[in-house]
């Protein structure tokens, strides 16, 4: 009868579970092992189905980092976004870097200078830097990178397309030629990846997309896509006595309830990308802390003055002086992000260089937007057109919609009625094509801790295909900007522009959104950047 | 019978070519590729000459017709974002979702008929109730939810599981058992039904009144008759396995086919989307032809008619 075919069933639910239960227990125990005692031999749990040949005990362990996405590539020059590049700059190193106090610092390169008008940049290389294949680096291995980097295969080609010739003047001396005068060079060098020639000239950029090889302090091991990336501390590093783990796994969780749930059982060491509420929920747990920064982005509602833009009332600065002080920031930033934002001034982000912080956010003033609006001749307000990207950042459709009801306190209504709402992927399009409405949302990031790309893309004017905003002073000082090699000098231009885009703003500035993130207790020197990424050669786990 | 195999694998080959052609133009609908996958600082002369290597500024019927062709050869086209052929990333990641896709239409399975049999044999008793409350319960349930809240219960608060990923066997329970639960209410739900309509049918009374037992007439009439009913629904039900195990998949960072399709989608990499989509579309297709051909074996009924 079917019952007792029920309780054959049942006996065998029972064995099933109480094998499934002996096997979580294992599970269990080394999860245990990695909060407490993480300087044993590498944490990894003993239940793994991978091979993983015995670790000698050493003091260092295993660093796991959860990452957001899976990472199209770590090939530097081809790695799509933050994920990707942040695994691959534990890898590769590039002649300069950036220090925790945002200075430029010695990288692969000890010495360098530039000629007056920063298009020709010497290098003199350090002495006696090994490759992860044993490789000492010479002066042919920074052309042969450049070579490879360029090829249009590479999603950041551009990048180094920038340089028109590098040349070996001798083993240890660089030449590189710039085709126009970039200021910034410098900075951007510090994201550059050097490869050995010999991979290059053998295995090409497959062979290198295959198995990275680079100078950086931790060298690649393996990676089984959508599961993890594997990296080994490198013996030879040149800076000695770094790196201070022995392995680094790099884990993608796309879900950010999941990167919760494994920071918090200790799975991962670290987890970013989190949110305002995600990180509340962390705070309580004894082995996690929760790292918050302002990211180097900026959110705004921009102007249009070159395309759709042209004989509406947004051409007046008092007209969007008065809009800038229509909109209550605070309330937006404290109901939908728990006031975990900073207020925007301009496009120049508070990490950035030459951010002038003697601007304060404009006051929240609608009487004042309403006479500001009358002197410029519109008393009764207007009708405009304001379009919102969907589906492309946290709350930013509510934001839009508080906005919009902002301006419409004071006067100014929406042409058709309401926002046009557009899946993001169709607002991008239209916004390269100049032909988004006159208001417009959006946001910028910058990656090189100078905010010249978000202002250049921003407020390029007709050269740059997603600004739709021109004014002969801004693109002066652009072109200033660019050309001023010294970095205090140019952090003066900065402020010059900030102040001047304070005044005659063609953006309503809105937030620079805080980051949230999530780390275990036992990770040490663990040091975040602006920009969502992350040097791990100094990072501990305690005992 | 041959008639019947040739003519279903015949139309399974153009209900492929049919979904070809609907995945191809559908992918197309949203937006311009080659300014997605650039980073906004490229320049549009550099947009460009990326949407000439791809081939995107071909009008739109000889990019299809190319594909069309491609495929009958097994090119799939490269995946944009991963920069290696569709196919190879697609095979890469196919293991893991069958063995999920599987394990939970097992546990569907075990669970879900035996009970569905208890309660359309003992209608209106508390093991009816039990079934039909489980039944429904499975099939409201959200599987992403139930995923999420596994996880915090299991692997967070208790730590009998992880979290995440596949660190052997273990780490297929909870996204098993997630994935299961609508499938699992589907079955009980339908097997309870046909059990009832069997039980009530004219030649179970038959047997019964020639004397056979409970179980001879479970097992030679009530079982072969559900049966029936059973195998086109669970083949229609794996397939939907299939799908759900996108969410399961992302949820549970699981390297399988589903999270694949996520992230290619995010990163509207449509080659990549196309093959995982006629990947899937194919796997529905073949088991769809295997439960139709399973079906006939088992009801002569199917195969005689026209």
């Amino acid at each position: 009868m079917a019952m007792k075919r029920l309780r054959h069933l049942t006996a065998l639910l029972a064995v099933f579970a109480m094998l499934v239960a002996a096997c979580g227990d294992g599970g269990a125990v080394s999860e245990d092992d990695t909060d407490t005692t993480a300087t044993t031999a590498a944490p990894t749990d003993d239940t793994t189905a991978t091979t993983e040949p015995a670790e000698p005990e050493e003091t260092g362990g295993e660093l796991v980092v959860a990452l957001a996405t899976e990472p199209n590539s770590i090939f530097l020059p081809n790695s799509a976004e933050r994920n990707a590049a942040n695994v691959s700059t534990q890898i590769y190193e590039g002649p300069v870097w950036i220090n925790d106090d945002n200075e430029v610092e010695a990288g692969l390169a000890t010495e360098w200078e530039a000629n007056e008008d920063a298009t020709v940049f010497t290098f003199t290389l350090r002495e006696g830097v090994k490759f992860h294949n044993g490789e000492t680096m010479d002066a042919d291995d920074w052309i042969a990178s450049w070579q490879a980097a360029s090829e249009d295969a590479n999603v950041y080609a551009y990048l180094y397309q920038k340089v028109q010739s590098v040349v070996a003047l001798d083993d240890m001396t660089v030449e590189m030629t710039l085709a126009d005068s970039d200021a910034l060079f410098g900075r951007e060098l510090s994201e550059w990846a050097i490869l050995p020639a010999s991979q290059y000239e053998t295995d090409g950029l497959a062979g290198i997309e295959a198995h990275p090889i680079g100078t950086g302090p931790f060298a690649f091991v393996s990676w089984d896509r959508g599961d993890r990336i594997v990296l080994e501390a490198f013996e030879d590093y040149w800076d000695e006595g770094l790196p201070l783990v022995d392995r680094l796994v790099f884990r993608p969780i796309p879900d950010s309830s999941t990167r919760l749930a494994a920071v918090q059982t200790g799975e991962v060491h670290i987890a970013q990308r989190f949110n305002a509420e995600e990180a509340a929920t962390l705070g309580g747990a004894p082995n996690v802390e929760v790292v918050t920064y302002p990211v180097d982005r900026v959110y705004y509602i921009a102007f249009n003055n070159l395309t759709t833009g042209i004989g509406t009332p947004l051409e007046s600065a008092d007209v969007r002086l008065a809009m800038n002080h229509a909109v209550d920031r605070r309330a937006i930033v404290d109901s939908l992000f728990d006031g975990q934002a900073a207020l925007a001034t301009g496009l120049v982000a508070t990490s950035s260089l030459g951010f002038d912080d003697s601007l304060a956010p404009y006051p929240y003033d609608p009487e004042l937007a309403v006479q500001l609006l009358a002197d410029a001749g519109y008393p009764d307000g207007f009708e405009i057109g304001f379009a919102c990207p969907t589906g492309a950042y946290t709350n930013f459709e509510e934001v839009c919609q508080a906005v919009a009801g902002y301006l419409e306190a004071v006067g100014i209504t929406l042409d058709g009625g309401e926002i046009q709402f557009m899946e993001s992927g169709q607002y991008w399009d239209l916004e390269s094509q100049k032909q988004l409405p006159p208001l417009f949302g959006d946001s910028w990031s910058s990656t090189s801790s100078e905010s010249l790309e978000r202002l250049e893309g921003a407020l390029g004017g007709e050269g740059a295909d997603y600004s739709a905003w021109t004014d002969d002073t801004i693109l002066a000082l652009l072109s200033e900007i660019k050309t001023t090699i010294d970095e205090d000098e140019r952090a003066a231009v900065y402020s010059e522009l900030h102040q001047y885009t304070y005044d005659d703003p063609p953006f309503i500035y809105l937030y620079e959104p805080f980051a949230f993130e999530g780390i275990n207790a036992a990770v040490q020197n663990y040091k975040p950047r602006a920009a969502e990424n992350y040097y791990l050669k100094e990072v501990s786990l305690a005992g | 019978m041959k008639t019947f195999i040739l003519r279903r694998i015949v139309q399974s080959i153009l209900l492929f070519i049919g979904v070809v052609v609907i995945v191809f133009f559908l992918v197309r609908l949203s937006g311009d590729p080659a300014s997605l996958m650039m980073p906004r600082e490229a320049s549009s002369a550099q947009v460009q000459a990326f949407r000439e290597l791809m081939g995107f500024d071909r009008p739109v019927v000889v990019q299809l017709v190319d594909y069309v062709g491609a495929i009958f050869v097994g090119d799939f086209g490269e995946s944009l974002r991963f920069q290696t052929h569709s196919l190879d990333l697609v095979i890469q990641r196919v293991p893991l979702t069958f063995t999920l896709a599987t394990l939970a239409m097992g546990v569907a399975i075990v669970i879900g008929i035996p009970l569905g049999i208890l309660g359309g044999m003992n209608a209106g008793k508390f093991s009816d109730l039990l079934a039909r409350a489980l039944g429904l319960g499975g099939q409201v349930t959200p599987e992403f939810w139930l995923a999420l809240i596994l996880i915090i219960v299991f692997a967070v608060n208790l730590g009998w599981f992880p979290s995440f990923g596949i660190d052997g066997p273990i780490s297929y329970v909870l996204p098993a058992a997630a994935l299961s639960v609508g499938a699992m209410g589907r079955l009980v739900r339908l097997t309870r039904s046909t059990v009832l309509e069997v039980v009530g049918s004219d030649y179970v009374r038959t047997a019964r009144s020639k004397g056979l037992s409970g179980v001879e007439v479970a097992g030679r009439h009530i079982f072969r008759n559900t049966a029936i009913a059973l195998v086109s629904v669970i083949s229609v039900q794996y397939t939907y396995l299939l799908g759900g195990a996108v969410y399961i998949e992302s949820i549970f960072a699981l390297p399988g086919l589903g999270s694949l399709l996520d992230e290619a989608i995010r990163a509207r990499d449509f080659p990549l989307v196309q093959t995982i989509t006629l990947f899937i579309a194919g796997a529905a297709i073949a088991l769809s032809l295997l439960a139709d051909l399973l079906y006939a074996w088992l009801d002569p009924r199917i195969r005689l008619e026209n």
